[in-house]
């Protein structure tokens, strides 16, 4: 067995290899190299070998692809599998990673690792390559830990202990991985390693200015007239490590498809070397991330740098950055862990006898819901990573881009509270307070907007929604048409106009029974979306694109289920195996559900009453005026008018 | 109340009388007033009231606020004695009030007002006072908070206690007064289009504003401002007030070359009685889309694309045409000149070209000029040969 899995590894290796060298591949378990090599050739097979003898098999069987949960669940479908929380799914892996999270936790907590204040620094980026620590989803034979999902997240949760986490994690998820997963084998060859040495650092160059969308984007690459090279051309904005970078990776526009008015724009990625001809780059200056501007000028690429396939960019990006949008979830999750530990502390430390400020009320209320926040944030991401790694392609489309938006704004939130609790001493640059509150900063800013990234989450849901709706909206949509459809409605509807859905998914079947009443009002949720999905649809069709402010109450419908959905099968998993303070798991659970279930009634009753019950036509009204005057256009509150 | 409603009837009814045929040809005007049809019916005999006086006012030779004040201040200072033939000397000032640009001036009015005694007018019982207690002096004072309606000039308190002091609290002129401070402020800021006030004397600083309430329309709008003098060649030395937006100068760009292009003008445009000359720079009108069924029930084909970083905005629904894109022409630019002479128009296209259009540069432009007595002149055809020789 042992031969057979060297003999198919030999394919892979570089062709110096001890295997290769042995005449005959039959006995090819020999652990005797080449006599005729000189000693470094030697010591290089050595070192191979040892990486093979490293290896070990992780067995990876994915249950086949089921249907996408959150989209599913829009058009009241729930699927109780999802209850079940995810686990790996064997003990000795768990404890691995948790002695190795561990050592890589106390690496960075080392002052000349702490200190370092770019990625651009070749130790540190060598230290944590010493660890293992870059292409964690690598192959083993390059020296990667192929990790999972899961894995990775929890890796990337130790890796975020550092205040570069952005840098590492923009590194490791997006360059490293677009490698990783779409080039081939040459170029992987070629790059990989040295970038997992830390002898090279890639990054990836995406956004460009004033574009909004990747259909408008600028650089163009074109095919030379021989076709064996591309020529680049363009301006790439805030590139994340852009400056100490040497590798990019870069999209550009080779292929522009008409038809009729519109405009089809076709996209490739490339790897470059930073100091091939026409590539300079300027600094950002005064962000807390390295960000570059990089530019090209008729920089030549060779064919083989192409990434994917030629014109298939899109494809990479649309997995690529859902991945990405997962993996905001570790640091936010450490980032507000710290913020939870350093204020009860200074709570605790502050406290004297005469005045127990740890036991006042307004101090528990903020610390239990940072502590909830916390426990939420872990939920969701380590159900979405669950879900990747359990089922074959798993459509999380929907799942990734909550986990980014909910644990930043729940990152955002702690910090706010932190400064509201601390105090007038926040004001300084030195407090903690006011250092992870800039800390917290880049996950909301930095790439999607949570807003916009709200919107696409609704909208994701509705084109799902609409593909096996489309005809009952139809009918709602034309009620004179379907008469007795619309009085069929009119009467059956009755319970969801009156906000009192029935409850009969028994969810509570497939929970711990403690958990009864949260699992009714995940059912409620569960019920009120579907309602607001018709809503929704009914009565915008087509046009809902255009409606943001009713989509935005959708999603953060949307966000707030799924999350109640990752808490409720963690507690009830932990209560189930007995896990250290399960009770308090239950009780975190509890009152999520209970916040969950108030804001989506509060939600779905805004959606439903329509712009009559809301403000929405206000606003566009009031918007309107601003931008006609281009400026705050109403008057003084001192003006006299006679 | 009765008495009240009976004279306002009254009132009408006797309109309604003397004006039947001119009735339905009334061009409607916001009054605050409920009296406004007696002034109209009066207006024969006020002329005739203003004979007397005319040559006061028309003495004097430097026309200005001063010396208005001036007159005034003699003929109460004369008259002190008497004073008498005030209604007659108030309509013959109102009369005059334009020529001596004062119609606007609050202080005018005030002291117009003053030429009338204090105390004597006031109604000692309800029925002087409802029956129009010296209607002769009331009416001229209404007349003149009429005019000062007409004229947008708004009183202030000051103003409410000379007429209480003239004419007492049961006084018509007050419950005139009292209808327009009602009113006045309320309708005072209601323009959705308000001009600077103090309104700039300066021709450029007009155009510059003129331009940008027309270009307004589209809020990316840019206005620049260019000098001739900048363009070789140029006999003019003068300013080009210019207004493009990025939505016009995609569409120039996606201009079909074959096409001319049209500087059409000059256009008024009135700012508070000034008069502005406006050129377009359009094209003829694309045809319009064909107006292909969008099924607004189909909800199976939404497009999300994943990376918005901005809200998505349903375009594909179907294609809007920009408000540049009109039925009669598509327009890409406007502009006002200093000259408006044909010489600074082919100095803002060339500005226009040099500025991020470059297809200026090879496509026909004939210029369509209105100007009174001239001919429509057409050089394009002369100008374009040559760049194309050039090229």
């Amino acid at each position: 067995m042992y031969s057979f899995r060297l003999k198919s590894l030999s394919k892979l290796l570089p062709r110096k290899t001890a295997i290769q060298s042995v005449p005959s591949h039959n006995y090819s378990t020999s652990t005797q190299p080449a006599v005729t090599s000189p000693q470094q050739d030697y010591e290089k097979q050595l070192k191979d070998f040892n990486t093979l003898k490293n290896i070990t098999r992780k067995p990876r069987t994915k249950k086949p692809q089921r249907a996408p949960f959150m989209k599913e669940l829009l058009i009241g479908n729930f699927d109780t599998e999802i209850l079940t929380y995810p686990q790996l799914d064997r003990k000795e892996e768990v404890e691995e990673i948790q002695v190795d999270a561990q050592t890589v936790q106390k690496l960075l907590g080392q002052n000349h690792m702490v200190n370092c204040t770019s990625l651009g620094d070749k130790n540190f980026r060598q230290n944590l390559a010493d660890y293992k620590m870059i292409g964690l989803q690598a192959s083993q034979y390059i020296n990667g830990r192929e990790c999972g999902i899961s894995e990775t997240m929890r890796y990337l949760e130790a890796l975020s202990e550092h205040s570069l986490r952005d840098s590492i994690i923009t590194h490791e998820q997006l360059s490293v991985q677009t490698l990783n997963k779409y080039a081939n084998e040459m170029l992987k060859q070629k790059y990989l390693p040295r970038i997992m040495a830390g002898e090279s650092l890639a990054a990836m160059c995406l956004s460009e200015a004033h574009v909004t969308d990747i259909t408008g984007f600028g650089t163009k690459a074109d095919l030379s007239s021989d076709g064996k090279s591309w020529v680049l051309n363009g301006e790439k904005t805030m590139v994340i490590n852009g400056v100490s970078a040497d590798v990019l990776i870069v999209f550009a526009v080779t292929n522009v498809i008409k038809r009729d008015v519109e405009e089809d724009k076709r996209i490739t990625a490339f790897v470059i070397e930073k100091d091939s001809p026409g590539v300079s780059f300027v600094k950002n200056d005064s962000t807390s991330v390295e960000t570059a501007s990089i530019r090209f000028e008729n920089t030549t690429i060779p064919n083989e740098n192409v990434i994917g396939e030629v014109d298939k960019g899109v494809d990479i990006l649309n997995e690529i950055i859902l991945d990405y949008r997962l993996s905001i979830g570790p640091p936010c999750i450490t980032l507000t862990k710290k913020i939870l530990n350093t204020l009860s502390n200074e709570i605790i430390r502050k406290s004297d006898d005469v005045n127990l400020i740890y036991k006042t009320d307004a101090v528990r209320s903020i610390i239990a819901k940072i502590t909830s926040s916390i426990f939420a944030m872990e939920s969701a991401t380590y159900l979405t990573s669950g879900l990747l790694d359990s089922f074959e392609n798993q459509d999380c489309q929907m799942e990734s881009s909550i986990v980014k938006v909910f644990c930043s704004e729940k990152l955002w939130e702690a910090s706010n509270l932190c400064l509201d609790l601390t105090g007038t001493v926040a004001i300084s640059d030195s407090h903690f307070a006011n250092k992870y509150h800039k800390e917290a900063l880049p996950f909301v800013s930095l790439h999607d907007p949570n807003d916009s990234l709200k919107i696409i989450i609704a909208l994701l849901g509705l084109q799902h929604a609409g593909v096996s709706l489309n005809e009952k909206i139809h009918k709602i949509r034309n009620p004179l048409y379907f008469s007795a459809f619309a009085f069929k409605r009119f009467f059956t509807g009755r319970r969801n106009d009156d906000d009192d859905p029935k409850l009969d998914l028994e969810l509570q079947e497939y929970l711990h029974p403690t958990c009864y009443k949260a699992s009714k009002n995940l059912e409620y949720c569960v019920k009120r979306l579907e309602f607001a999905t018709e809503i929704m649809l009914g009565r915008y069709g087509p046009a809902v694109i255009n409606y943001h402010m009713d989509l935005r109450r959708y999603a953060e419908c949307i966000i707030d289920t799924y999350i109640l959905v990752a808490c409720l099968g963690r507690a009830s998993r932990s209560y189930c195996i007995g896990l250290r303070n399960a009770d308090c798991e239950m009780l975190v659970a509890d009152t999520i559900s209970f916040n969950t279930k108030q804001k989506v009634q509060y939600l779905v009753k805004e959606i439903h009453g329509g712009h009559y019950a809301t403000n929405d036509e206000n606003y566009r009204q009031i918007a309107k005026r601003v931008f006609k005057a281009k400026e705050y256009a109403l008057e003084h509150p001192l003006k006299r008018n006679f | 109340m009765f008495l009240k409603k009976l004279l306002r009837v009254g009132s009408t009814y006797c309109y309604y009388r003397a004006h039947s045929k001119q009735y339905t040809s009334f061009i409607r005007t916001l009054r605050t007033s409920s009296l406004h049809c007696e002034q109209k019916q009066d207006k024969d005999e006020k002329e005739s009231k203003a004979l007397i006086q005319r040559d006061a006012f028309d003495r004097i030779e430097s026309k200005s606020k001063q010396t208005y004040l001036e007159a005034i201040r003699i003929f109460v200072n004369e008259d002190h004695i008497y004073r008498r033939g005030h209604v007659e000397f108030i309509y013959s000032a109102m009369k005059h009030m334009e020529e001596f640009g004062v119609h606007k001036d609050l202080e005018a009015y005030k002291s117009l007002i003053d030429v009338m005694p204090k105390g004597k007018f006031i109604p000692q019982n309800i029925f002087q006072a409802e029956f129009m207690h010296y209607p002769k002096q009331q009416q001229c004072i209404i007349d003149l908070l009429e005019q000062m309606e007409d004229c947008g000039v708004m009183p202030d308190f000051e103003m409410e206690d000379q007429l209480l002091n003239i004419f007492g609290k049961r006084g018509f002129p007050l419950r005139k007064y009292w209808r327009m401070m009602y009113w006045m402020p309320k309708f005072k800021n209601l323009s959705p289009f308000p001009v600077p006030d103090p309104l700039p004397t300066d021709t450029f600083e007009l155009a510059k504003y003129a331009i940008e309430r027309i270009s307004g329309v589209d809020v990316t709008t840019v206005v620049t401002v260019y000098q001739t003098s900048d363009v070789k060649d140029s006999i003019d030395d003068t300013w080009i007030v210019s207004a493009q937006s990025g939505t016009q100068k995609k569409l120039l760009q996606e201009h079909d070359v074959t096409e001319p292009l049209y500087v059409e003008g000059p256009f008024k445009v009135w700012i508070k009685g000034n008069l502005i000359n406006y050129f377009i720079l359009r094209t003829k009108p694309k045809p319009s889309p064909e107006d292909d069924d969008v099924n607004l029930d189909d909800v199976s084909n939404l497009k999300v694309s994943l990376f918005n970083l901005r809200p998505p905005v349903g375009k594909h629904l179907k294609k809007i045409p920009s408000v540049h894109e009109q039925d009669d022409g598509t327009i890409f630019s406007l502009c006002a000149t200093g000259t408006s002479s044909q010489d600074s128009l082919l100095s803002w296209i060339r500005h226009l070209e040099n500025d991020g259009n470059p297809k200026l540069g090879e496509v026909q432009v004939v210029f369509t000029l209105k100007t009174g007595t001239k001919e429509v002149a057409k050089v394009g055809d002369e100008e374009s040969q040559e760049k194309i020789e050039d090229k």
